[in-house]
Protein backbone atom coordinates (compact mmCIF):
# COMPACT_ATOMS: atom_id res chain seq x y z
CA UNK A 1 0.00 0.00 0.00
CA UNK A 2 1.75 3.03 -1.29
CA UNK A 3 1.44 6.34 1.01
CA UNK A 4 -1.70 7.67 -0.99
CA UNK A 5 -3.97 4.72 -1.07
CA UNK A 6 -2.93 4.71 2.64
CA UNK A 7 -4.20 8.36 3.06
CA UNK A 8 -7.19 7.46 1.11
CA UNK A 9 -8.25 4.28 3.28
CA UNK A 10 -7.52 5.97 6.49
CA UNK A 11 -9.60 9.35 5.94
CA UNK A 12 -11.43 10.63 9.03
CA UNK A 13 -14.39 9.16 9.55
CA UNK A 14 -17.48 11.62 8.30
CA UNK A 15 -21.06 11.72 8.50
CA UNK A 16 -23.52 13.39 6.73
CA UNK A 17 -24.32 17.12 7.63
CA UNK A 18 -27.38 17.12 10.02
CA UNK A 19 -30.67 18.41 8.83
CA UNK A 20 -30.74 21.50 11.36
CA UNK A 21 -26.99 22.44 10.09
CA UNK A 22 -28.00 21.82 6.48
CA UNK A 23 -31.00 24.49 6.95
CA UNK A 24 -29.68 26.63 8.56
CA UNK A 25 -26.83 27.25 5.73
CA UNK A 26 -29.47 27.35 3.14
CA UNK A 27 -31.66 29.64 4.96
CA UNK A 28 -28.22 32.04 5.19
CA UNK A 29 -28.09 31.59 1.58
CA UNK A 30 -31.67 32.53 0.91
CA UNK A 31 -31.40 35.43 2.39
CA UNK A 32 -28.28 36.21 0.97
CA UNK A 33 -30.23 35.66 -2.46
CA UNK A 34 -33.36 37.73 -1.58
CA UNK A 35 -30.87 40.61 -0.72
CA UNK A 36 -29.18 40.91 -3.91
CA UNK A 37 -32.67 40.45 -5.83
CA UNK A 38 -33.54 43.81 -4.45
CA UNK A 39 -33.41 45.91 -7.71
CA UNK A 40 -30.41 48.38 -6.44
CA UNK A 41 -28.62 45.32 -6.48
CA UNK A 42 -30.64 43.72 -9.56
CA UNK A 43 -29.13 46.50 -11.41
CA UNK A 44 -25.70 45.61 -11.25
CA UNK A 45 -25.05 42.42 -13.03
CA UNK A 46 -24.31 43.34 -16.60
CA UNK A 47 -21.39 46.03 -15.08
CA UNK A 48 -20.10 43.37 -12.89
CA UNK A 49 -20.16 41.10 -15.55
CA UNK A 50 -18.19 43.62 -17.65
CA UNK A 51 -15.47 44.09 -15.05
CA UNK A 52 -15.31 40.60 -14.13
CA UNK A 53 -14.76 38.90 -17.50
CA UNK A 54 -14.50 35.20 -17.22
CA UNK A 55 -10.71 34.11 -17.10
CA UNK A 56 -10.31 31.89 -19.63
CA UNK A 57 -11.96 33.63 -23.05
CA UNK A 58 -11.84 36.95 -21.73
CA UNK A 59 -15.22 37.97 -22.55
CA UNK A 60 -18.28 38.55 -21.02
CA UNK A 61 -22.01 37.47 -21.15
CA UNK A 62 -25.11 38.56 -20.03
CA UNK A 63 -28.50 37.09 -20.24
CA UNK A 64 -31.81 37.48 -19.23
CA UNK A 65 -34.50 35.26 -19.19
CA UNK A 66 -38.57 35.26 -18.51
CA UNK A 67 -38.39 34.61 -15.45
CA UNK A 68 -35.29 36.39 -14.35
CA UNK A 69 -35.97 39.72 -16.02
CA UNK A 70 -39.22 39.38 -13.29
CA UNK A 71 -36.72 39.48 -10.71
CA UNK A 72 -34.73 42.18 -12.30
CA UNK A 73 -37.48 44.67 -13.76
CA UNK A 74 -37.89 46.36 -10.14
CA UNK A 75 -36.49 49.58 -9.48
CA UNK A 76 -38.06 52.83 -9.41
CA UNK A 77 -40.65 54.09 -11.96
CA UNK A 78 -41.58 56.46 -9.27
CA UNK A 79 -39.36 58.32 -6.93
CA UNK A 80 -39.59 58.88 -2.59
CA UNK A 81 -43.14 61.15 -3.48
CA UNK A 82 -44.94 57.96 -4.75
CA UNK A 83 -43.51 56.03 -1.65
CA UNK A 84 -44.74 58.78 0.71
CA UNK A 85 -48.21 58.73 -0.98
CA UNK A 86 -47.39 61.07 -3.69
CA UNK A 87 -49.37 62.43 -6.42
CA UNK A 88 -49.22 59.05 -8.76
CA UNK A 89 -52.09 56.63 -8.62
CA UNK A 90 -53.38 53.37 -10.05
CA UNK A 91 -54.30 53.78 -13.62
CA UNK A 92 -57.53 53.23 -13.35
CA UNK A 93 -58.65 51.27 -16.70
CA UNK A 94 -55.71 48.69 -15.31
CA UNK A 95 -57.05 48.36 -12.11
CA UNK A 96 -60.96 47.56 -13.12
CA UNK A 97 -59.30 44.76 -15.09
CA UNK A 98 -57.57 43.59 -12.27
CA UNK A 99 -60.59 44.37 -10.08
CA UNK A 100 -62.62 42.11 -12.77
CA UNK A 101 -59.46 39.42 -13.08
CA UNK A 102 -59.81 39.37 -8.96
CA UNK A 103 -63.66 38.63 -9.06
CA UNK A 104 -63.40 35.75 -11.89
CA UNK A 105 -60.59 34.08 -9.65
CA UNK A 106 -63.29 33.85 -6.33
CA UNK A 107 -65.51 31.94 -8.79
CA UNK A 108 -62.84 29.23 -9.42
CA UNK A 109 -63.27 25.75 -8.01
CA UNK A 110 -60.14 25.51 -4.92
CA UNK A 111 -58.09 22.68 -6.04
CA UNK A 112 -57.59 19.54 -3.84
CA UNK A 113 -54.37 19.65 -1.78
CA UNK A 114 -51.91 17.14 -2.98
CA UNK A 115 -52.23 13.76 -1.88
CA UNK A 116 -48.35 11.94 -0.93
CA UNK A 117 -46.29 11.02 -3.84
CA UNK A 118 -48.25 13.84 -6.09
CA UNK A 119 -46.23 16.95 -7.49
CA UNK A 120 -47.93 20.28 -8.95
CA UNK A 121 -46.44 19.90 -13.00
CA UNK A 122 -46.39 23.00 -14.64
CA UNK A 123 -44.51 23.18 -18.69
CA UNK A 124 -43.75 26.56 -20.00
CA UNK A 125 -42.16 27.64 -22.97
CA UNK A 126 -40.25 30.99 -23.70
CA UNK A 127 -37.06 32.89 -25.04
CA UNK A 128 -34.45 34.72 -23.88
CA UNK A 129 -32.19 36.94 -24.67
CA UNK A 130 -28.42 36.51 -24.54
CA UNK A 131 -25.43 39.51 -24.93
CA UNK A 132 -22.41 38.96 -25.69
CA UNK A 133 -19.61 41.59 -26.36
CA UNK A 134 -15.72 40.12 -26.84
CA UNK A 135 -12.98 42.78 -25.48
CA UNK A 136 -12.90 45.69 -27.92
CA UNK A 137 -15.84 44.07 -30.13
CA UNK A 138 -19.41 45.42 -30.69
CA UNK A 139 -22.29 43.56 -28.82
CA UNK A 140 -23.89 40.35 -30.32
CA UNK A 141 -27.10 39.06 -29.01
CA UNK A 142 -29.33 36.10 -29.68
CA UNK A 143 -32.31 34.77 -28.47
CA UNK A 144 -32.22 31.34 -27.12
CA UNK A 145 -35.56 29.77 -27.02
CA UNK A 146 -36.24 27.12 -24.11
CA UNK A 147 -38.82 24.90 -22.47
CA UNK A 148 -39.28 25.05 -18.84
CA UNK A 149 -40.70 21.98 -16.48
CA UNK A 150 -41.43 22.10 -12.81
CA UNK A 151 -42.60 19.48 -10.27
CA UNK A 152 -43.66 21.14 -7.52
CA UNK A 153 -43.46 18.72 -4.21
CA UNK A 154 -41.96 16.96 -1.40
CA UNK A 155 -38.83 16.54 -3.74
CA UNK A 156 -39.58 19.40 -6.70
CA UNK A 157 -37.53 19.45 -9.55
CA UNK A 158 -36.86 21.28 -12.08
CA UNK A 159 -36.01 20.48 -15.90
CA UNK A 160 -35.13 22.88 -18.42
CA UNK A 161 -34.57 22.69 -22.42
CA UNK A 162 -32.65 25.27 -24.45
CA UNK A 163 -32.61 24.82 -28.04
CA UNK A 164 -30.37 26.68 -30.44
CA UNK A 165 -29.97 30.39 -30.24
CA UNK A 166 -30.61 32.63 -32.83
CA UNK A 167 -29.25 36.05 -33.83
CA UNK A 168 -31.53 38.99 -32.72
CA UNK A 169 -30.82 40.86 -35.62
CA UNK A 170 -28.25 40.81 -39.00
CA UNK A 171 -25.94 43.81 -37.09
CA UNK A 172 -25.50 41.00 -34.47
CA UNK A 173 -24.51 38.20 -36.63
CA UNK A 174 -22.59 40.82 -38.73
CA UNK A 175 -21.05 41.95 -35.06
CA UNK A 176 -20.16 37.68 -34.49
CA UNK A 177 -18.56 37.14 -37.73
CA UNK A 178 -16.57 40.78 -37.26
CA UNK A 179 -15.07 39.10 -33.84
CA UNK A 180 -14.17 36.22 -35.24
CA UNK A 181 -17.56 33.83 -34.73
CA UNK A 182 -16.62 33.34 -31.24
CA UNK A 183 -18.53 29.99 -30.00
CA UNK A 184 -20.57 32.31 -27.21
CA UNK A 185 -23.59 31.10 -27.06
CA UNK A 186 -23.58 27.55 -25.72
CA UNK A 187 -24.98 24.37 -26.82
CA UNK A 188 -28.60 23.44 -26.81
CA UNK A 189 -29.11 20.58 -23.90
CA UNK A 190 -30.76 19.96 -21.08
CA UNK A 191 -30.25 20.76 -17.24
CA UNK A 192 -32.26 19.09 -14.23
CA UNK A 193 -32.07 21.08 -11.05
CA UNK A 194 -33.30 19.74 -7.50
CA UNK A 195 -35.57 22.27 -5.93
CA UNK A 196 -36.21 21.19 -2.70
CA UNK A 197 -39.13 20.55 -0.60
CA UNK A 198 -42.05 22.96 -1.99
CA UNK A 199 -43.98 25.28 0.63
CA UNK A 200 -47.24 26.70 -0.29
CA UNK A 201 -47.52 30.10 -0.31
CA UNK A 202 -48.98 31.25 3.15
CA UNK A 203 -50.66 34.90 1.45
CA UNK A 204 -53.14 36.37 3.38
CA UNK A 205 -57.06 36.47 1.06
CA UNK A 206 -57.23 39.75 2.32
CA UNK A 207 -56.16 42.43 -0.35
CA UNK A 208 -55.17 44.95 2.62
CA UNK A 209 -53.69 42.72 4.44
CA UNK A 210 -51.66 41.16 1.81
CA UNK A 211 -51.28 44.72 0.36
CA UNK A 212 -49.54 45.53 3.63
CA UNK A 213 -47.43 41.85 3.79
CA UNK A 214 -46.27 42.34 -0.33
CA UNK A 215 -44.60 46.25 0.67
CA UNK A 216 -43.47 45.04 3.74
CA UNK A 217 -41.38 42.54 1.45
CA UNK A 218 -40.69 45.09 -1.05
CA UNK A 219 -39.50 47.93 1.29
CA UNK A 220 -36.02 48.18 1.33
CA UNK A 221 -35.20 46.56 -1.38
CA UNK A 222 -34.64 47.98 -4.78
CA UNK A 223 -34.79 51.42 -5.85
CA UNK A 224 -39.24 51.51 -6.18
CA UNK A 225 -41.37 50.00 -3.78
CA UNK A 226 -44.31 49.92 -6.33
CA UNK A 227 -41.76 48.15 -9.20
CA UNK A 228 -40.42 45.86 -6.56
CA UNK A 229 -44.37 45.07 -5.81
CA UNK A 230 -45.55 44.23 -8.75
CA UNK A 231 -42.86 41.99 -9.07
CA UNK A 232 -44.12 40.03 -5.89
CA UNK A 233 -47.48 40.05 -7.66
CA UNK A 234 -45.53 38.10 -10.76
CA UNK A 235 -43.69 35.92 -8.76
CA UNK A 236 -46.41 34.38 -6.43
CA UNK A 237 -48.40 34.28 -9.66
CA UNK A 238 -46.31 31.94 -11.52
CA UNK A 239 -45.40 28.78 -11.03
CA UNK A 240 -47.08 28.83 -7.82
CA UNK A 241 -50.32 26.74 -6.27
CA UNK A 242 -52.30 29.73 -5.34
CA UNK A 243 -55.69 29.12 -4.34
CA UNK A 244 -58.63 31.45 -5.98
CA UNK A 245 -58.70 33.35 -3.07
CA UNK A 246 -55.27 34.47 -2.53
CA UNK A 247 -55.08 34.64 -6.64
CA UNK A 248 -57.95 37.19 -6.03
CA UNK A 249 -56.03 39.41 -3.45
CA UNK A 250 -52.74 39.35 -5.27
CA UNK A 251 -54.66 41.30 -8.28
CA UNK A 252 -56.97 43.68 -6.30
CA UNK A 253 -52.78 44.26 -4.93
CA UNK A 254 -51.80 44.97 -8.42
CA UNK A 255 -55.21 47.02 -8.80
CA UNK A 256 -53.63 49.16 -6.16
CA UNK A 257 -50.21 49.76 -7.07
CA UNK A 258 -49.22 52.91 -8.90
CA UNK A 259 -47.47 52.95 -12.69
CA UNK A 260 -49.54 49.12 -12.98
CA UNK A 261 -51.14 49.76 -16.62
CA UNK A 262 -53.43 48.30 -18.88
CA UNK A 263 -52.00 47.17 -22.23
CA UNK A 264 -55.22 45.38 -23.36
CA UNK A 265 -56.72 42.49 -25.10
CA UNK A 266 -53.48 40.48 -26.14
CA UNK A 267 -52.71 37.07 -27.42
CA UNK A 268 -50.12 34.84 -25.79
CA UNK A 269 -47.35 33.53 -28.03
CA UNK A 270 -49.07 30.42 -28.00
CA UNK A 271 -52.13 32.51 -29.73
CA UNK A 272 -54.29 32.36 -26.46
CA UNK A 273 -56.51 35.42 -25.85
CA UNK A 274 -55.63 37.21 -22.59
CA UNK A 275 -55.83 40.77 -21.01
CA UNK A 276 -52.70 42.26 -20.14
CA UNK A 277 -51.25 44.67 -17.49
CA UNK A 278 -47.69 46.14 -17.55
CA UNK A 279 -45.54 48.05 -15.53
CA UNK A 280 -42.35 49.48 -16.16
CA UNK A 281 -39.03 50.28 -14.92
CA UNK A 282 -37.46 53.78 -15.24
CA UNK A 283 -34.12 52.25 -13.98
CA UNK A 284 -33.22 49.36 -16.22
CA UNK A 285 -35.85 50.42 -19.06
CA UNK A 286 -37.60 47.31 -19.34
CA UNK A 287 -41.30 46.81 -19.35
CA UNK A 288 -42.83 44.30 -17.39
CA UNK A 289 -46.17 42.92 -18.70
CA UNK A 290 -48.22 40.16 -17.19
CA UNK A 291 -51.21 38.12 -19.48
CA UNK A 292 -53.80 36.67 -17.85
CA UNK A 293 -56.30 34.56 -19.09
CA UNK A 294 -59.69 36.74 -18.02
CA UNK A 295 -62.00 33.93 -18.08
CA UNK A 296 -59.85 31.73 -15.31
CA UNK A 297 -57.69 34.41 -13.98
CA UNK A 298 -54.67 32.36 -14.61
CA UNK A 299 -51.75 33.84 -15.42
CA UNK A 300 -51.14 32.61 -18.69
CA UNK A 301 -47.63 34.63 -19.53
CA UNK A 302 -45.18 37.34 -19.27
CA UNK A 303 -42.41 38.96 -21.41
CA UNK A 304 -40.19 41.92 -21.35
CA UNK A 305 -39.07 44.13 -23.25
CA UNK A 306 -36.58 46.52 -23.46
CA UNK A 307 -37.75 50.68 -23.94
CA UNK A 308 -35.60 53.81 -25.27
CA UNK A 309 -32.93 54.50 -22.73
CA UNK A 310 -31.73 51.65 -21.46
CA UNK A 311 -28.07 51.29 -21.04
CA UNK A 312 -27.04 48.35 -22.63
CA UNK A 313 -27.83 49.86 -26.30
CA UNK A 314 -30.43 47.18 -27.32
CA UNK A 315 -33.74 48.56 -29.70
CA UNK A 316 -36.69 49.99 -27.75
CA UNK A 317 -39.06 46.87 -28.14
CA UNK A 318 -36.47 44.01 -28.29
CA UNK A 319 -37.62 41.14 -26.34
CA UNK A 320 -35.68 40.66 -23.17
CA UNK A 321 -37.53 37.67 -22.11
CA UNK A 322 -40.77 35.67 -22.38
CA UNK A 323 -42.39 32.73 -20.55
CA UNK A 324 -45.56 31.41 -21.49
CA UNK A 325 -47.15 28.69 -19.25
CA UNK A 326 -48.29 26.05 -21.68
CA UNK A 327 -49.99 22.89 -18.62
CA UNK A 328 -51.19 23.05 -15.15
CA UNK A 329 -51.45 19.32 -13.72
CA UNK A 330 -51.42 17.06 -10.80
CA UNK A 331 -49.07 14.32 -11.56
CA UNK A 332 -47.65 11.05 -9.32
CA UNK A 333 -44.56 11.91 -9.68
CA UNK A 334 -41.93 14.15 -9.72
CA UNK A 335 -40.68 12.65 -13.39
CA UNK A 336 -44.12 11.89 -14.78
CA UNK A 337 -45.34 14.37 -17.57
CA UNK A 338 -49.32 14.44 -18.57
CA UNK A 339 -49.88 12.16 -20.73
CA UNK A 340 -50.86 14.90 -24.02
CA UNK A 341 -47.15 16.39 -23.03
CA UNK A 342 -45.35 12.91 -24.14
CA UNK B 1 -25.46 15.68 -13.57
CA UNK B 2 -24.99 17.01 -17.02
CA UNK B 3 -22.03 18.39 -17.52
CA UNK B 4 -22.19 21.81 -17.45
CA UNK B 5 -25.42 22.33 -14.80
CA UNK B 6 -23.63 24.30 -12.10
CA UNK B 7 -22.05 26.88 -15.35
CA UNK B 8 -25.37 26.95 -16.71
CA UNK B 9 -26.77 27.98 -12.87
CA UNK B 10 -23.83 30.27 -11.88
CA UNK B 11 -24.36 32.13 -15.16
CA UNK B 12 -28.40 32.24 -14.65
CA UNK B 13 -28.16 33.33 -11.13
CA UNK B 14 -26.29 36.58 -12.36
CA UNK B 15 -29.76 37.71 -13.81
CA UNK B 16 -32.12 35.34 -11.31
CA UNK B 17 -30.02 35.20 -8.57
CA UNK B 18 -32.49 32.56 -6.99
CA UNK B 19 -30.72 29.84 -9.51
CA UNK B 20 -27.52 29.78 -7.07
CA UNK B 21 -29.42 27.40 -4.77
CA UNK B 22 -29.08 24.81 -7.08
CA UNK B 23 -25.32 25.02 -6.48
CA UNK B 24 -26.04 24.84 -2.93
CA UNK B 25 -28.07 21.44 -3.08
CA UNK B 26 -25.75 19.41 -5.31
CA UNK B 27 -23.07 20.37 -3.41
CA UNK B 28 -23.49 21.44 0.08
CA UNK B 29 -23.08 17.81 1.32
CA UNK B 30 -19.20 17.64 -0.33
CA UNK B 31 -18.31 20.51 0.93
CA UNK B 32 -19.41 19.75 4.02
CA UNK B 33 -18.08 16.35 4.27
CA UNK B 34 -14.54 18.19 2.74
CA UNK B 35 -14.11 20.36 6.40
CA UNK B 36 -15.34 17.86 8.61
CA UNK B 37 -11.88 15.61 7.48
CA UNK B 38 -9.91 19.23 7.80
CA UNK B 39 -11.66 20.81 10.82
CA UNK B 40 -13.98 18.93 12.61
CA UNK B 41 -17.98 18.62 12.74
CA UNK B 42 -19.08 21.88 14.07
CA UNK B 43 -16.56 24.13 12.79
CA UNK B 44 -17.68 22.03 8.90
CA UNK B 45 -20.89 23.44 9.75
CA UNK B 46 -20.04 27.01 9.84
CA UNK B 47 -17.56 25.94 6.95
CA UNK B 48 -19.62 24.76 4.77
CA UNK B 49 -22.53 27.68 5.08
CA UNK B 50 -19.46 30.32 4.68
CA UNK B 51 -18.40 28.66 1.47
CA UNK B 52 -21.38 28.92 -0.36
CA UNK B 53 -22.27 32.42 0.48
CA UNK B 54 -18.75 33.66 0.05
CA UNK B 55 -19.38 31.83 -3.53
CA UNK B 56 -22.48 33.41 -3.79
CA UNK B 57 -21.19 36.42 -3.81
CA UNK B 58 -18.21 36.07 -5.95
CA UNK B 59 -19.79 33.66 -8.20
CA UNK B 60 -19.05 36.54 -11.49
CA UNK B 61 -15.38 34.58 -10.56
CA UNK B 62 -16.63 31.36 -11.31
CA UNK B 63 -14.62 30.05 -14.33
CA UNK B 64 -17.87 28.60 -16.44
CA UNK B 65 -15.98 26.58 -18.84
CA UNK B 66 -15.43 24.47 -15.55
CA UNK B 67 -17.45 21.57 -15.97
CA UNK B 68 -18.26 21.45 -11.84
CA UNK B 69 -17.77 23.74 -9.57
CA UNK B 70 -16.97 21.27 -6.90
CA UNK B 71 -13.27 22.40 -7.14
CA UNK B 72 -13.97 26.19 -6.93
CA UNK B 73 -16.12 25.72 -3.80
CA UNK B 74 -13.81 23.42 -2.24
CA UNK B 75 -11.26 26.21 -3.12
CA UNK B 76 -13.33 28.43 -0.74
CA UNK B 77 -13.61 26.06 1.75
CA UNK B 78 -9.52 25.83 2.03
CA UNK B 79 -8.84 29.09 2.23
CA UNK B 80 -11.70 29.45 4.69
CA UNK B 81 -10.03 26.59 6.84
CA UNK B 82 -6.85 28.27 6.48
CA UNK B 83 -8.02 30.96 9.39
CA UNK B 84 -9.13 27.42 11.16
CA UNK B 85 -6.00 26.40 12.06
CA UNK B 86 -6.58 25.44 15.80
CA UNK B 87 -10.20 23.31 14.87
CA UNK B 88 -7.53 21.97 12.19
CA UNK B 89 -5.30 20.95 14.67
CA UNK B 90 -7.83 19.75 17.38
CA UNK B 91 -9.20 17.76 14.37
CA UNK B 92 -5.60 16.14 14.07
CA UNK B 93 -5.41 15.56 17.22
CA UNK B 94 -8.71 13.76 17.82
CA UNK B 95 -7.80 11.65 14.04
CA UNK B 96 -4.45 11.04 15.78
CA UNK B 97 -6.70 9.63 19.05
CA UNK B 98 -8.79 7.37 16.96
CA UNK B 99 -6.08 6.11 14.81
CA UNK B 100 -4.08 5.61 18.91
CA UNK B 101 -7.15 3.66 19.84
CA UNK B 102 -7.92 1.79 16.47
CA UNK B 103 -4.35 0.48 17.31
CA UNK B 104 -4.88 -0.72 20.72
CA UNK B 105 -8.25 -2.26 20.06
CA UNK B 106 -6.70 -3.96 17.09
CA UNK B 107 -9.57 -2.82 14.95
CA UNK B 108 -10.66 -0.41 12.67
CA UNK B 109 -12.45 1.97 14.80
CA UNK B 110 -13.85 5.09 12.44
CA UNK B 111 -11.63 4.63 9.91
CA UNK B 112 -12.57 3.11 6.75
CA UNK B 113 -9.22 0.67 6.90
CA UNK B 114 -7.79 -1.32 9.14
CA UNK B 115 -4.71 0.41 10.55
CA UNK B 116 -1.67 -0.60 10.66
CA UNK B 117 0.45 -0.81 13.35
CA UNK B 118 3.36 1.64 13.69
CA UNK B 119 2.38 3.59 10.89
CA UNK B 120 -1.15 4.89 11.35
CA UNK B 121 -0.65 6.36 14.87
CA UNK B 122 1.64 8.78 13.22
CA UNK B 123 0.12 9.85 10.19
CA UNK B 124 -2.35 12.82 11.84
CA UNK B 125 1.42 14.21 12.88
CA UNK B 126 2.96 13.91 9.95
CA UNK B 127 0.38 15.29 7.95
CA UNK B 128 0.08 18.05 10.71
CA UNK B 129 4.15 18.70 9.87
CA UNK B 130 3.27 19.74 6.18
CA UNK B 131 3.09 23.10 5.49
CA UNK B 132 -0.63 24.45 5.16
CA UNK B 133 -0.16 24.88 1.16
CA UNK B 134 1.46 21.37 0.75
CA UNK B 135 -1.52 20.21 2.76
CA UNK B 136 -3.79 21.68 1.06
CA UNK B 137 -2.59 19.78 -1.96
CA UNK B 138 -2.56 16.80 -0.90
CA UNK B 139 -5.96 16.19 1.11
CA UNK B 140 -7.63 17.90 -1.96
CA UNK B 141 -6.30 14.92 -3.55
CA UNK B 142 -6.34 12.16 -1.58
CA UNK B 143 -9.41 12.95 0.40
CA UNK B 144 -11.56 15.46 -2.08
CA UNK B 145 -10.60 13.13 -4.92
CA UNK B 146 -9.62 15.98 -7.21
CA UNK B 147 -7.65 16.22 -9.75
CA UNK B 148 -4.23 18.11 -10.06
CA UNK B 149 -5.70 20.19 -12.81
CA UNK B 150 -8.96 20.43 -10.32
CA UNK B 151 -6.64 21.17 -7.48
CA UNK B 152 -4.64 23.90 -9.49
CA UNK B 153 -8.43 25.51 -10.12
CA UNK B 154 -9.19 25.77 -6.36
CA UNK B 155 -6.06 27.16 -5.17
CA UNK B 156 -5.79 28.96 -8.30
CA UNK B 157 -2.05 28.00 -8.72
CA UNK B 158 -0.77 26.70 -11.45
CA UNK B 159 -0.76 22.54 -11.87
CA UNK B 160 2.82 22.25 -11.73
CA UNK B 161 3.29 23.63 -8.22
CA UNK B 162 0.28 21.49 -7.50
CA UNK B 163 2.70 18.84 -8.75
CA UNK B 164 5.38 19.85 -6.42
CA UNK B 165 3.35 20.70 -3.58
CA UNK B 166 2.32 17.24 -3.52
CA UNK B 167 5.54 15.50 -4.47
CA UNK B 168 7.21 17.83 -1.59
CA UNK B 169 4.02 15.76 1.14
CA UNK B 170 4.79 13.34 -0.19
CA UNK B 171 8.35 13.08 0.29
CA UNK B 172 8.03 14.33 4.38
CA UNK B 173 5.05 11.73 4.44
CA UNK B 174 7.06 9.01 3.65
CA UNK B 175 10.54 10.54 6.21
CA UNK B 176 7.95 10.97 8.96
CA UNK B 177 6.50 7.42 8.71
CA UNK B 178 9.25 5.79 7.70
CA UNK B 179 11.41 5.58 11.44
CA UNK B 180 8.00 5.00 13.03
CA UNK B 181 7.21 1.74 10.79
CA UNK B 182 10.26 0.58 12.05
CA UNK B 183 9.84 0.99 15.23
CA UNK B 184 8.95 -1.40 18.19
CA UNK B 185 5.67 -1.83 19.62
CA UNK B 186 3.23 1.45 20.31
CA UNK B 187 3.10 3.12 23.29
CA UNK B 188 -0.24 2.14 25.06
CA UNK B 189 0.02 4.46 28.10
CA UNK B 190 -0.01 8.37 29.42
CA UNK B 191 -0.60 10.81 26.64
CA UNK B 192 -0.30 9.32 23.02
CA UNK B 193 2.19 10.59 21.58
CA UNK B 194 0.87 11.35 18.45
CA UNK B 195 -1.59 13.85 19.89
CA UNK B 196 1.57 15.43 22.29
CA UNK B 197 3.58 15.63 19.02
CA UNK B 198 0.72 17.65 17.05
CA UNK B 199 0.49 20.25 19.88
CA UNK B 200 4.44 20.90 20.89
CA UNK B 201 5.58 21.14 17.01
CA UNK B 202 3.09 22.87 15.60
CA UNK B 203 2.03 25.67 17.34
CA UNK B 204 2.80 28.41 14.32
CA UNK B 205 0.22 29.01 11.82
CA UNK B 206 1.68 27.04 8.96
CA UNK B 207 0.48 28.52 6.04
CA UNK B 208 2.62 30.88 3.67
CA UNK B 209 0.92 33.85 2.59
Amino acid sequence: MDDLEFLKTHAPATRPPHDAATERARDALLSRIDAEQSPRAASAPAQDADRSATRSSGHHVWRWAGVAAACVAAAAIAGAFLIDGGPARPDTAAASALHQAAAVALKQPSPAPLASGEYAYTKSEGLQLTSTAAEGQAQMSTHTPFVRETWMGAQSRLRETYGKAEFVTAQDRANWIAAGKPDFFGDPGTSIDSLGKYVPLDLPTDSSALFAELKARAAGHGTGLYNEMFVLVGDDLRETATSPAQRAALYEVAARIPGVELVGNVSDSSGRPGMAVAMTDDTTHIRQVLIFDPNTSQLLAEEQRVVAGNEFGWPSGTLVGRQTYLVHAVVGSNSEVPPAQK
Amino acid sequence: MARDEDARAIADSLRRPSAFEAVFTRHFAAVHRYAQQRVGVDAADEIAAETFLQAFDHRRRFDTTQPSARPWLLGIATNLMRRRWRDEKRQLAAYARTLEAAVADGAAAETAAPPVDGVDRDLAAALASLTGDDRDALLLFVWADLSYLEIADALDIPVGTVRSRISRARRRLRERLAPESESPAPEREGTPRTASYIQTALAEEPYNG
